[in-house]
């Protein structure tokens, strides 16, 4: 089930209508209803999966319950391993095994060996990187005494199964959402206000800006070596926005989502583009994230504590997994690589004048980090590493013809939807608001009429619905 | 949930679904009254035009690019009009045509594609184009009902019919992009250097794709040849049907198979799929299934040929 599908638009009310009908809002049956609803939200997609979802969930909450029962460092280190193993194991089947065999095959054959192990069809589970990021946080936290374990399964469940976040996040912490999962929601106005005003926005995001600028990417990049430099240059810009409105407007839709149900969940994205260094722009972007690889891995690898090649090393490998649990695909190595290379880059020159030169001169500071990012994102869209480098051939190829379009329509549609969106974030950014509170800081009538004016340009232009890019992490 | 909560919620969304409701009739009234005067353009334009001349003319040309870029009516008769539209295929083709509501003596000629007539998946999403019109012809909106092809929505906000098309409209408004009262329809390409290098890569790297072992008869498609059938007979309509050239069309089982058809029933056909084949000048195409302005041209003279060789009352 999607957000932006019919389907969605009928399960969401009922299940509002009902949770709020509980009476004296009691946060049992509350939590029960959700568990329902969220295991039936991800039925929609395979029902099979649902027992993956399960066994993932019920390992967390028993090896967690174990942990904190456990007598001595030594025990809780074992079932905090069985956890983390058993996790990253079904995190690498579903999601690695063909990567690494047909890897292993290709390199066999480059050295001249004829290995042939066998590939399966292995159908990825939805939302599985997301929801064993969620497991794995709640074991950490327990074996590094954060938290406590959560002794009522149905209250862990939803943390985990959460439907709002189930599929693409924004990745949560069990220190963060448990106690709201356990806690009493109280309906606020205010809080409506500031969920249908960003599930408005999200759903405009999504469905009239990212999926128009799709529309050129996707033509640009089936076949990018029939285009010139100007096109591909165009396309990677395109794309570089329709990510960012298609992961945010998807994050809007959650995070309001989540509001509606009484939930504060993590923000997602902070206007990234208006960052002046890559090293700002992975506070802004995919937040929830950058944060949990942070926390979980980064400073655990020893982050910038023992020296400068180990702090190198550390963002490097950090950056490097992190493109890695996008996708099976050397691609998403070579982005998270690239990213990892100038932060790397960043922190070294960070103490010298040109770095403070490029901080104080914001506009070329969100210009270099545009083009660096842009940039690192042929990577991330390209099918493979071949289409990426020939991408980045012809952008250097010196063809700067002007683009090649088919349909002036759509390509009018197009920037116009982009500068919509792009005004939009940046009056945010002038008038330093968040999207997530936007709907209570603003008049009621301003909100009704943003909503509506909102609602008629998605009418009149939403363009044909794709997926949501990273529903296929 | 308090009462005060739900009022606000209620409130909130009434007063949402309220405004939304009118300026949502607010457009679509604004956006009929201008593009009820648009005849150019894809948009709407080129279908104000035929539903305008529909009934005048001698032949009418109907079909996708294909029919397009590929006809020149004018050739065939000087009462024409090629009704061609890039995407669209049988479906569209049969609810534009039962459109036309006299039952003066005309010729149809069709083009159809091997590629969408045995395609299981062809659910006639061409209607799409129609959707234009849905509030406001009655046929339309029936066909498009039929096919339940109708986003839900747009029982509510009729300017969704709009979707996408409101700066052609537009834009064709306040300066239209050609004199409509010349133009046929027929829409010639003369491929760029950039076009012609695309197609020379495309030929010096093209591959074999295999063939499929059978085809099946897409059942919508079935049903569409039924409908015009029945139709040109109720309405003295003469039906001709084509298929405009393919640089390499490599798997002949759908040519075979829909040449049993119209003979079995009893239909007027040409497969001119190999006129061009491996046409080593590449200056009569634009790409592998379009023809260049020259190659139409040539081919709209050996359709004429074709025709009059069997029919001697062409155009009726």
């Amino acid at each position: 089930m999607l957000f932006n599908s019919a389907h969605f638009a009928i399960f969401f009310p009922i299940i509002f209508l009902l949770y709020w009908l509980i009476p004296n809002n009691r946060v049992k049956q509350q939590n029960i209803l959700l568990f329902i609803s969220s295991y039936f939200f991800y039925a929609c997609w395979d029902w099979r999966f649902l027992f993956l979802l399960i066994f993932s969930t019920l390992l967390d909450y028993f090896t967690g319950i174990q942990m904190s029962n456990s007598k001595n460092q030594d025990q809780k280190k074992i079932w905090f391993l069985i956890s983390v193993i058993t996790n990253l194991s079904f995190l690498g089947f579903f999601k690695y095994y063909n990567f690494f065999i047909e890897s292993f095959i290709s390199l066999s054959t480059k050295l001249g060996f004829h290995a042939n192990p066998h590939t399966l069809k292995i159908i990825l589970p939805v939302g599985i990187s997301f929801y064993t990021l969620h497991g794995l946080s709640y074991v950490i936290d327990i074996y590094r005494d954060r938290i406590k374990a959560e002794n009522n399964f149905i209250d862990y469940a939803v943390f985990v199964s959460f439907f709002p976040l189930l599929v693409a996040g924004p990745i949560e912490r069990a220190t963060h959402l448990l106690p709201q999962v356990k806690s009493k929601r109280i309906f606020s106005n205010s809080r409506f206000n500031e969920g249908i005003l960003q599930i408005t926005i999200g759903l405009f995001r999504k469905i009239v800006i990212a999926d128009s600028l799709a529309i050129y990417v996707d033509w640009v990049y089936r076949e990018p070596n029939i285009f010139n430099s100007s096109s591909l240059i165009l396309a990677a810009i395109f794309y570089a926005f329709q990510i960012y409105y298609d992961f945010a407007g998807y994050s809007d839709i959650a995070i309001g989502t989540g509001k509606l149900l009484g939930f504060d969940l993590l923000q997602n994205f902070n206007l990234p583009y208006f960052a002046t260094s890559i090293t700002e722009f992975w506070r802004k972007w995919h937040m929830s994230l950058s944060y949990w690889l942070r926390d979980y891995l980064y400073i655990e690898l020893g982050g910038n504590r023992n020296g400068k090649l180990k702090t190198y090393r550390n963002l490097l490998l950090t950056m490097l997994i992190g493109g890695l649990w996008h996708g099976s695909n050397w691609t998403f190595v070579v982005w998270g690589g690239l990213h990892g290379l100038f932060l790397c880059i960043e922190k070294y020159v960070r103490p010298n004048s040109y770095y403070k030169f490029l901080k104080k001169i914001s506009y070329l500071g969100y210009i270099y980090t545009f083009v660096l990012v842009s940039f690192a994102f042929i990577y991330f869209r390209s099918p493979d590493i071949q289409t990426a480098n020939v991408m980045v051939g012809r952008i250097l190829s010196g063809n700067y013809q002007l683009p090649i379009i088919s349909d002036y329509n759509a390509m009018l549609i197009t920037i116009v939807v982009l500068m919509i969106g792009f005004t939009f974030d940046l009056y945010l950014r002038i008038t330093n608001q968040s999207i997530e509170y936007l709907g209570s800081k603003i008049k009621f009538s301003s909100m009704i009429f943003l909503i509506s004016f909102t609602i008629m340009l998605m009418v009149l232009f939403f363009a044909n619905s794709t997926n949501f890019i990273y529903f296929q992490f | 949930m308090n009462v005060k909560n739900i009022k606000h919620v209620l409130g909130t969304l009434i007063l949402i679904c309220s405004i939304c409701y009118i300026t949502d009739k607010l457009i679509f009234f604004t956006l009929n009254k201008i593009s009820d005067n648009v005849y150019t353009g894809l948009a709407i334009g080129k279908l104000n035009h035929y539903l305008k001349i529909k009934e005048s003319k001698k032949l009418l040309v109907f079909g996708s690019s294909r029919a397009n870029l590929h006809v020149d009516p004018y050739i065939l008769d000087t009462s024409s009009f090629n009704m061609g539209l890039n995407a669209r295929n049988i479906a569209f083709v049969t609810t534009v045509i039962k459109l036309i509501e006299n039952k003066k003596p005309q010729t149809l000629l069709i083009q159809i594609d091997d590629s969408t007539l045995f395609n299981e998946d062809y659910d006639g999403k061409d209607l799409d184009a129609l959707l234009v019109k849905y509030h406001r012809n009655p046929l339309i909106k029936k066909e498009i009902d039929k096919l339940n092809k109708a986003n839900p929505f747009l029982n509510f906000f009729w300017s969704l019919s709009y979707n996408n098309r409101i700066f052609g409209i537009i834009l064709n408004y306040i300066k239209p992009k050609y004199d409509y009262t010349k133009y046929r329809g027929f829409d010639a390409v003369e491929p760029t250097e950039h076009e012609k290098e695309v197609f020379q890569n495309f030929v010096k790297n093209k591959k074999p794709k295999g063939c499929p072992d059978s085809v099946h008869l897409n059942k919508l498609s079935y049903n569409c040849f039924l409908e015009l059938i029945e139709y040109a007979k109720n309405n003295n309509k003469k039906l001709i049907f084509f298929t405009a050239p393919f640089y390499d069309d490599e798997c002949k089982i759908d040519n075979e198979e829909l040449f049993s058809l119209t003979k079995k029933l009893n239909l007027e056909y040409f497969d001119f799929t190999d006129t061009f084949r491996y046409d080593t000048s590449l200056d009569n195409w634009r790409d592998e299934a379009h023809l260049s302005k020259i190659g139409a041209i040539k081919f709209t003279h050996k359709l004429k040929e074709e025709i009059l060789k069997n029919s001697k009352n062409f155009p009726l």
